[in-house]
């Protein structure tokens, strides 16, 4: 039994259906990357996987350990070992990045009388290289994009999940912020044995990371799955229109339109 | 034995009171339901010695039994003044520097208290200023000598244990140029203590370069009436800072303290932390008049209202002068579908080179915020809760990184206890 079994995938969002018949398996310690144009589905099967509730399952179903994630909200599917990396995490006035982290970590909030010096918080941003005074930072306020996908990393990290999925850690950031999330999150990867499904529109990171399969997906559905390094080369050659051809007729449309074909 | 004037202004204000006219603001509350007398309560010798009730009720509005981190201990029991103490270590570093009194002795002692007495708290503004101009009994008077800095602050609480009585405290605080002091008023009752009223007037006298801070703590009961009346002059160069925080619910609360900023580069910094809970009716506001060149304002109020609670934010900054400037922030989250909630945000420039700006926001959490906490694993209503505490800022500057924690503690107890 897989990890993550997601079949026949079909979500709304605002009425609208975005996913078509989504079908993937993530077996335990796999790491799978999703490419795709944009728009064509990857952050609704993110947001849909961690169970945010305007992405609405209409068809098919999603189990997580054996378990159907239809009755699990967000707490509980966190609390089951999904962690999600935000594309664009929200920022939050007074909640102090010290505090989530420690949280994401199953512990309270800090009291600096039980424990004079934070210690938990500051190891987690050392690992991220994020500087110890950004516990005390309102979390992702002022943030940059760089600071925003460690502090997301340093919180993932933390909880200690058996699946990660990170929607675009790569995007926005410098080369350093790159390689230091890349290395980290295949380091996590190989002590835990967690899976990971990883969004990204790049080969860059997968220097750091190493990957078993990749799928490409177009207009709400995975239309192939392969050796990540071919598919790589493939899209870089002739972009997305290298699998036009494979689309479902359904799909061939929205793809054309998308890629001006 | 008090001095005429005294009596001449007490009597003046019975007179006005016979023609007194309801607050602008706030539900009317009928005096004379309340009692101006109370049993009588012995002096003690220590905080140790209040009775468990009382001094587990007086921690939570910040005072200290072990008065660690405090120059100075007032204790006002109903009407009686029970304990009154300076520290050691400051009886020994400025022994004449500072001098906390009841304000029935201290006129007595200074006459010349004839020049402050209800001078930037009109006793004829509203029927609760004449009320306590007319009848006030105790409160703590505040002197601080030119140059001399206290470094922790003077903890007054002010107590209520008495069935249907009113409290009518004035409070004075008179910082002498260049001089430092910070005043925390907590202000609660006794848990068996179930409707009264606490009419109180306050009058802060900020001299050039001199930095006074006000810190008022409150926690009452759902059988509360609670006017509080403030009036404040900042001169040349000094500095007045305003904390005011309220934790539980109350039947109706009405203040508008305000503030007149006369001197050159006076500076006033308002801060409002308030929980709306139960059926409380909360009308809260603050006043800058920006009436010195360059001087500056800022008010910040944040409020939570849960419950059935409804809630009118209210702000006035006014620029009298050239290159003055104030900023005003009111915000209000709403953590139940019948809490309601108001902010009157209001600017009056009366040159066209005072600059005044505001902000407003009341509205519920953003779902956005909750369910990204819940992805890290907590559940609705921790997260509700960690952005509810979060929204409370209390990181509040200038204040001593012992008081902080401390008024940090107190909110996040109060958090807790309302999720």
């Amino acid at each position: 039994m897989a990890l993550l079994e997601i079949k026949d995938l079909h979500v709304k969002v605002d009425g609208k259906e975005i996913l078509r018949g989504v079908n993937l398996e993530i077996d335990k310690g796999e790491v799978h990357v999703l490419l795709g144009p944009n728009a064509s589905g990857k952050t609704t099967l993110a947001m849909t996987i961690i169970g945010m509730p305007a992405y609405k399952v209409s068809e098919g179903k999603m189990l997580f350990d054996g378990e159907d994630l239809a009755n699990l909200d967000p707490t509980q599917r966190a609390k089951k070992g999904i962690g999600f990396v935000f594309q664009f995490p929200p920022a939050i006035r007074g909640v102090k990045l010290r505090d989530i982290i420690r949280l994401c970590g199953g512990k309270d909030a800090w009291d600096p009388s039980k424990e004079p010096e934070e210690k938990f918080a500051i190891e987690m941003l050392e690992k991220v290289g994020l500087p110890s005074n950004f516990r005390e930072r309102d979390v992702n306020v002022g943030f940059s994009g760089g600071e925003k996908k460690r502090s997301e990393l340093a919180q993932i990290l933390a909880m200690k999940p058996r699946l990660m999925v990170l929607d675009e850690p790569d995007s926005g950031v410098d080369i350093d912020s790159l390689k230091l999330i890349g290395k980290r999150v295949d380091d996590f990867v190989k002590e835990t044995g967690s899976s990971l499904l990883l969004i990204t529109h790049y080969r860059h990171i997968l220097q750091y990371v190493e990957t078993g399969f990749a799928h490409v997906m177009c207009g709400g559905k995975i239309i192939v799955t392969g050796d990540p390094e071919d598919i790589l080369s493939r899209i870089e050659e002739e972009g997305y229109c290298a699998y036009v051809d494979v689309c479902p007729p359904e799909i061939k449309k929205d793809m054309e339109k998308f890629m001006h074909v | 034995m008090f001095p005429k004037w005294y009596a001449d202004k007490r009597g003046k204000a019975k007179e006005l009171l016979k023609e007194a006219k309801p607050a602008k603001y706030g539900p009317d509350v009928d005096l004379g339901a309340f009692n101006l007398q109370a049993p009588s309560h012995v002096k003690i010798n220590g905080l140790a010695d209040l009775e468990k009730d009382v001094r587990s009720a007086s921690k939570v509005v910040g005072t200290r039994d072990d008065e660690q981190y405090r120059s100075g201990t007032y204790f006002q029991y109903d009407n009686d003044v029970v304990y009154l103490k300076y520290s050691e270590q400051l009886k020994e570093h400025t022994p004449k520097g500072l001098i906390v009194l009841n304000t029935d002795d201290a006129v007595q002692t200074y006459p010349w208290l004839e020049k402050y007495w209800f001078k930037e708290l009109p006793m004829g503004l509203d029927k609760y200023t004449t009320y306590v101009a007319a009848n006030s009994v105790g409160g703590a008077f505040v002197w601080v000598q030119e140059d001399v800095r206290i470094e922790h602050p003077i903890q007054a609480c002010l107590f209520m244990g008495t069935n249907r009585m009113v409290q009518t405290p004035h409070n004075i605080i008179i910082a002498e140029p260049r001089s430092k002091v910070h005043l925390i008023t907590g202000c609660t009752v006794h848990p068996k203590c179930e409707t009264a009223a606490h009419v109180a007037a306050t009058e802060i006298y900020v001299k050039e370069g001199a930095e006074v801070t006000w810190s008022m703590i409150h926690s009452w009961g759902e059988g509360f009436h609670i006017r509080p009346r403030m009036g404040a002059v900042v001169e040349d160069g000094a500095t007045l800072m305003i904390n005011y925080i309220l934790l539980s619910p109350v039947k109706s609360i009405q203040m508008y303290p305000t503030v007149v900023l006369k001197g050159k580069g006076a500076r006033v910094n308002f801060r409002n932390l308030i929980f709306g809970r139960g059926k409380s009716n909360v009308d809260v506001g603050s006043g800058v008049i920006l009436s010195g060149e360059e001087s500056r304002g800022e008010i910040n109020s944040r409020a939570v209202i849960m419950d059935e609670a409804t809630i009118d934010m209210r702000g006035l900054l006014r620029g009298n002068k050239p290159n003055t400037k104030g900023h005003l922030e009111c915000r209000g989250l709403l953590l139940s579908d019948r809490a309601k909630a108001k902010a009157h945000p209001s600017l009056d420039a009366r040159t066209n080179e005072a600059d005044l700006t505001h902000e407003a926001a009341v509205g519920k959490i953003a779902e956005e915020e909750l369910f990204y906490l819940m992805t890290r694993g907590l559940s609705k209503d921790e997260a509700t809760s960690l952005i509810a505490r979060g929204f409370l800022d209390t990181d509040i500057p200038g204040l001593p990184p012992t008081l902080q924690a401390e008024i940090g503690r107190i909110v996040s107890m109060t958090t807790k206890e309302v999720m």
